[in-house]
């Protein structure tokens, strides 16, 4: 079973692909229909989530960071992930829904 | 209410970029430090199996018919590991001299069947491998894992192709730590010939190279119990989708046999690197983290000049 931590990187991740990709959709005219938007969102996130969660090295790497096999380097690590995805949430939610200024 | 101005496009993709990157750029680093370590320093056979050590233990199995098959699982396989070698050139194989291509190569040991336990069909079966095949930890980093099991019968029926295929799938435990669980397709038999008539085994065989945290998984399961650990091989959910004639056959059957092989490679280069890693990844994640910030330009150009003073 997959630990809180892990799950936390993951679906992080999948926020910022989801919305990334509604805030794209919402760009072209013929996509801005609500459907097609929630649609392309929801499987954006779903995909990136289904990905990151199937690929062993990732899920084990934020693992072993966290329990301190690593040393200071894997709190570092585990610590930059959440960094990193902080400000690409804070970016979504201030800056028209772009992720990267 | 703020009315939302459109970015650039190129604003979405740098974006789009950014996320692919560091969503492909940790997995594949955290899994090729053994690739790495392998080009840095080679990679060395470890042992051979039945060469080096040897003994073989089917610990359960199902069976879905069979004298020794009680509520689905079978129990009447031997209790003591099999150590019975027969040779790459042995008799049961020859007369295969009319086409010395067909001999089967390495030696094997055959495990020795109780009674039909594994029938078509049957769902899972439990090998127990000695431990000393597997490196100790405290010396080696396991770098590659190479298994086959073939048949010890010859079926004379078995007339079609040596490409025909199956998948299956296939975990290794240590101390009840998950190493690895891997989908696997696989040559469904070998071909023999005997005095030029067709013979064929069912055989299943398989490779697995290790990454950096599988091999951190197996170091953990076994760092504290080597060479004591026990080891076992779950095969399970063989099938195919060609002739129906070979449908879920397995080696299992009967009396089968096995011949393995494991590799490692320098510990000391792996360890620098799998040590390295997260720290280098942290740095990768706080630039980008940075880059994704209206920061980045100051940051850039303060560096830049003080790179240039120097």
């Amino acid at each position: 079973m997959m630990e809180i931590y892990t799950a936390l990187a993951i679906y992080s991740f999948s926020i910022v692909a989801a919305f990334l990709t509604l805030t794209l959709m919402a760009q072209i005219k013929l996509l801005q229909k609500t459907f097609f938007r929630v649609l392309a969102g929801g499987t954006a996130g779903g995909l990136t989530s289904a990905y990151l969660a199937g690929v062993v090295p990732f899920v084990s790497l934020i693992e072993y960071s966290v329990v301190g096999d690593f040393g200071i380097g894997g709190y570092l690590f585990f610590i930059s992930i959440l960094l990193l995805v902080g400000v690409w949430i804070y970016n979504l939610v201030s800056h028209q829904g772009v992720p990267v200024q | 209410m703020a009315t939302r101005t459109k970015q650039p496009l190129n604003v979405y993709l740098m974006s789009a970029l950014s996320i692919f990157a560091v969503a492909m750029l940790i997995p594949l680093l955290a899994g090729a430090t053994i690739g790495i370590a392998i080009s840095l320093s080679g990679q060395d056979g470890f042992k051979t199996f039945p060469d080096n050590v040897n003994g073989v233990k089917v610990l359960n199995s199902s069976g879905s018919s069979g004298s020794s098959v009680s509520n689905g699982v079978c129990t009447g396989w031997p209790t003591a590991s099999q150590t019975i070698v027969q040779t790459e050139n042995f008799s049961a194989w020859a007369p295969q001299i009319a086409n010395p291509s067909t001999w089967l190569p390495l030696n094997w040991t055959r495990h020795n069947d109780a009674s039909n336990c594994v029938n078509a069909g049957a769902d899972w079966i439990n090998i127990q491998v000695p431990m000393t095949l597997f490196p100790d930890p405290a010396n080696f980093t396991f770098s590659r894992f190479d298994w086959d099991f073939i048949s010890y019968t010859q079926y004379t029926t078995l007339t079609g192709s040596n490409n025909t295929t199956a998948n299956y799938n296939m975990t290794l435990m240590v101390n009840n730590s998950l190493i690895f669980d891997i989908n696997e397709e696989t040559n469904i038999f070998q071909e023999t010939r005997v005095n030029n008539a067709y013979r064929g085994r069912y055989y299943l065989g398989g490779e697995y190279e290790f990454d950096g945290m599988t091999e951190h998984a197996y170091r953990k399961a076994s760092g504290g119990c080597y060479p004591n650990c026990v080891a076992i091989l779950n095969i399970s959910g063989w099938s195919m989708d060609q002739t129906p004639l070979y449908y879920e056959h397995t080696p299992f059957e009967n009396d089968f046999m096995v011949a393995m092989e494991t590799y490692t490679t320098d510990i000391d280069t792996h360890n620098f690197i799998i040590n390295m890693l997260p720290y280098v990844l942290a740095l990768v994640n706080i630039i980008i983290a940075i880059a994704s910030t209206p920061y980045w330009n100051p940051i850039s150009r303060t560096v830049g000049k003080r790179i240039k003073v120097l």
